[in-house]
């Protein structure tokens, strides 16, 4: 896999998938009131996007992608793909796990 | 938008992999500082494509703008964990000594890419179709047989290893040439005991060393990197020059004369 991208390739009007990624996870996370608190447990984002494929000479792809430009009805309709994906709080996807120790079975 | 050309799904889901890598690792960076941060767990695309298949493999051009009747391709990117990437990925082929079927000489193309797409690639896959008795040409249609197949995979892994064996022997021996700082023979009855001191006279520890003395074999008794004890018969030596050789391994000989 390829350890650079170039996306100076992709059209103007998108952005390398990894910023929406990152993007939509920059949420606080926790709300405190006086003597409670919460925190967000798993964000699901389900939207329609426009995405740009790139596919270079050695058949490399970079992805450009950017939420709906317009929601009007124009003379030319955008094709709008469709995106759904969860962010979960790393310290419970990195949660050490218990040893899968085979069960004792006794007869 | 930039020009439509097609891809395969193969790069795409690289390209697509690399971008969650790369979304990951801002984070895990954000999460040095900020306790609670969030990483992706998961990620589902639906997608407009054209497919095209061009006789040999499938391809997708992204649908443009009011184009219509694309086809909706589902994919699902989940999380998986470490233990679960080592069960369900092979090894990749640079770090085992398998050998794929492009290495295979006298297999035609065609044959190749039957297998390929049947995901047989390599030899290791073959001995497994061995193993579990499949028939090539009733299951796929592909007229090979597996047994003859395997067999000639195994006698190119063979030559690979020894290939690759004397490659990694070449080199050590280029970086460890042979020295003798000192040599001393001494009689012993109806023997003499030839010692060969130095560096790096027997490197390799599986390569049997042999030597001659006036062009008869006599005996190697012990072989270290430091020294080499050599057992000839009184009559092997002459009363002139003595040519001693002593074959270290594959690149390595001494030639010495004694008087």
């Amino acid at each position: 896999m390829d350890s650079q991208k170039d996306y100076t390739q992709l059209d103007e009007a998108t952005a390398p998938f990894q910023e929406i990624l990152a993007g939509v996870s920059r949420v606080a996370g926790q709300a405190h009131a006086e003597g409670m608190g919460m925190s967000i447990a798993e964000i699901t984002v389900d939207m329609p996007f426009e995405v740009d494929v790139h596919v270079d000479p050695e058949e490399h792809i970079t992805l450009g992608t950017t939420p709906p430009h317009t929601w009007e009805d124009v003379s030319v309709a955008p094709v709008l793909h469709r995106i759904r994906f969860t962010l979960a709080q790393t310290e419970t996807l990195e949660a050490p796990k218990t040893e899968d120790n085979p069960s004792d079975e006794h007869e | 938008m930039s020009t439509n050309k097609s891809w395969d799904l193969r790069s795409f889901l690289d390209s697509m992999i690399f971008e969650l890598d790369q979304a990951r690792d801002t984070l895990a960076i954000k999460s040095i500082n900020k306790p609670l941060t969030y990483t992706v767990k998961d990620l589902n695309l639906d997608l407009q494509l054209f497919p095209e298949y061009d006789g040999k493999q499938v391809k997708f051009v992204t649908a443009k703008p009011d184009q219509r009747g694309a086809s909706r391709i589902n994919i699902s990117l989940g999380s998986i964990t470490d233990r679960q990437v080592r069960e369900t990925s092979k090894i990749p082929m640079a770090e085992s000594d398998d050998v794929t079927l492009d290495e295979v000489p006298d297999l035609d193309e065609e044959t190749k890419e039957s297998l390929k797409k049947i995901g047989v690639k390599s030899a290791q896959d073959v001995e497994e179709l061995e193993r579990k008795n499949v028939s090539l040409d009733t299951v796929a249609g592909v007229k090979t047989n597996v047994g003859e197949l395997a067999e000639k995979l195994r006698k190119l892994r063979g030559l690979k290893s020894q290939a690759q064996a004397l490659s990694q022997a070449q080199s050590q021996r280029a970086e460890q040439p042979p020295q003798v700082t000192r040599i001393g023979i001494r009689r012993q009855g109806a023997q003499g005991l030839i010692t060969l001191s130095g560096h790096h006279l027997a490197i390799l520890e599986d390569y049997p060393i042999t030597a001659t003395l006036n062009g008869r074999p006599i005996q190697v008794i012990a072989a270290h990197p430091h020294q080499l004890v050599l057992v000839a018969q009184q009559e092997d030596f002459t009363s002139g020059n003595n040519p001693l050789r002593v074959q270290l391994d594959a690149h390595a000989e001494l030639t010495l004369n004694l008087v």
